[in-house]
C-alpha cells in the first residue's frame, strides 16, 4: 500500500453479514476497481474500500451530473442502499477516510459498544423522509362589511364575494395545518424515532421518520391519504422511502479518546 | 437474510400523486440524503482530505438549480450576505447605519 493509500468507509454492519454478497454485487465503491471489504471487531464490521487520498483531494463543489463529486455521492449512496437491503447498516458520512486498516481496527474495537448500540437502534427499520414542498398560503382575515353596504348594489356584491373568498382561503389554510398536524402525529406514532421538528409548526419543511418494517405498510397508507388530503387544500407533501437510516446514525467517533 | 427495506416497494410522492420510484434518484435527492448525515469520525484518527463541511455550503447553492433547491426547502442563502444580493445589500445598509450612529455618538460625546 502506498503512502497515499487510505481506507474509505461506507457503513457499519453486523459482522454476520455475508461478505460474499459484497463481491457478488460487483460494486466498485467510490474508487474505480476497488473492491468492497469488511473489517470486523466483536459483533460489528465496517464496509470499506481502498482509496488513494489524491482521488478525494481533487474533489470540488462541482455538483452537476457527471462531476466527480456527483459520482462519489452516487456510489456512496449505492453501496449503503445495497447494504441496507441485506440488513442493519449505520451509514458513515460521505468522504470519510482512515489512514490505514490498523486505525480502522482500533476504532472498531474502541467504539464497539456505541456502534453496536446504534446499529441495534436502527435494526429492522428504514428511514422515510417527508418534505413539505408547498404549504397553503396564509390568508388575510376577512374584512368586516358594513350592514348598510350589504343592501346596496354592485359594490356590495363585490365586497361580499371578496369576503367569501377570503373566508374560504382562511378555512383552507386552517384545514391544511389541521390535516398536516394529524398526518404528522399519525406518522410519528408509527415511527420508532423522528428527526426534525414537527411539520405543522409552520417553519419546518422536512422531517425524517425511523419506521420499523412491520409498520411500513401502515406508514405508506397514511402518507398516501395525507398527500391526497393536503393536495386538496393547496399543499404538496413529498415522501421518499424506504431509505437507509442516514438521519438516525449521528454517532461521533474518535473524539477525546486520543488526547 | 434479514432486510429492512427490501419487502416494500419504494415510493416517491410528488405533486399530489404518489408514484413508484422507477428511475434513479436525482443528484439533488442523493446529496440531500447523504450530506451532513451518518457516523462521523473526529480527532486525529480521520484523514481530513475532503472538507465536507465546506463542500456542503457550496453544494447546497449549486444543487441543479436554485429552483430545485428551494423546492427542496433549502433556502438558507436568502439570509446569508455572502450568497444573497438582497441580504448583502441589507448587511451593507446595516453597516452604514452603524457607522452613522457611531459618528453621531461621537459628536454627542464631543
Amino acid at each position: 500500500m502506498s503512502a497515499a493509500a487510505c481506507i474509505y468507509l461506507y457503513g457499519i454492519v453486523d459482522r454476520s453479514l455475508d461478505d460474499r454478497c459484497l463481491r457478488d454485487w460487483m460494486l466498485d465503491g467510490v474508487s474505480d476497481g476497488a473492491r468492497l471489504e469488511m473489517t470486523s471487531a466483536g459483533r460489528i464490521a465496517a464496509v470499506h474500500t481502498d482509496m488513494s487520498a489524491e482521488e478525494l483531494s481533487g474533489v470540488d463543489a462541482e455538483v452537476v451530473e457527471g462531476s466527480r463529486l456527483a459520482e462519489l455521492a452516487r456510489r456512496h449512496d449505492a453501496v449503503i442502499t445495497s447494504l441496507a437491503s441485506l440488513g442493519a447498516v449505520l451509514p458513515v458520512r460521505l468522504g470519510t477516510l482512515l489512514p490505514e486498516r490498523a486505525a480502522l481496527a482500533t476504532l472498531l474495537q474502541e467504539e464497539h459498544t456505541g456502534l453496536a448500540d446504534a446499529l441495534d437502534n436502527v435494526r429492522g427499520c428504514a428511514e422515510w423522509q417527508v418534505r413539505l414542498a408547498r404549504a397553503a398560503a396564509p390568508a388575510e382575515a376577512p374584512e368586516p362589511v358594513e350592514p348598510a353596504a350589504v343592501a346596496g348594489g354592485g359594490g356590495t356584491v363585490y365586497l361580499l364575494d371578496r369576503r367569501r373568498a377570503r373566508r374560504r382561503a382562511v378555512e383552507q389554510y386552517e384545514r391544511f395545518y389541521s390535516v398536516l398536524e394529524a398526518v404528522d402525529e399519525a406518522l410519528a406514532l408509527l415511527a420508532k424515532d423522528t428527526a426534525g421538528p414537527l411539520l405543522a409548526t409552520g417553519s419546518a419543511r422536512r422531517r425524517s421518520y425511523l419506521v420499523p418494517q412491520a409498520e411500513q405498510p401502515a406508514f405508506v397508507s397514511i402518507v398516501e391519504q395525507g398527500v391526497a388530503q393536503l393536495t386538496e387544500v393547496g399543499g404538496d407533501l413529498r415522501v421518499r422511502g424506504p431509505l437507509p437510516p442516514y438521519s438516525f446514525s449521528g454517532v461521533q467517533l474518535g473524539g477525546g479518546a486520543r488526547e | 437474510m434479514s432486510s429492512s427495506t427490501s419487502n416494500l416497494t419504494r415510493i416517491d410522492t410528488g405533486g399530489g400523486q404518489p408514484r413508484r420510484a422507477g428511475g434513479p434518484d436525482s443528484l439533488a435527492d442523493i446529496l440531500e440524503r447523504v450530506l451532513d448525515k451518518g457516523v462521523v469520525i473526529v480527532g486525529d484518527i480521520g484523514v481530513s482530505v475532503l472538507d465536507i463541511e465546506l463542500l456542503t455550503l457550496k453544494i447546497r447553492l449549486l444543487i441543479s438549480s436554485v429552483e430545485t433547491a428551494k423546492e427542496m426547502g433549502i433556502d438558507w442563502w436568502d439570509g446569508d450576505p455572502f450568497f444573497s444580493s438582497s441580504a448583502r445589500q441589507a448587511a451593507e445598509e446595516n453597516r452604514e447605519l452603524r457607522e452613522r450612529v457611531a459618528e453621531l455618538e461621537k459628536r454627542l460625546e464631543g
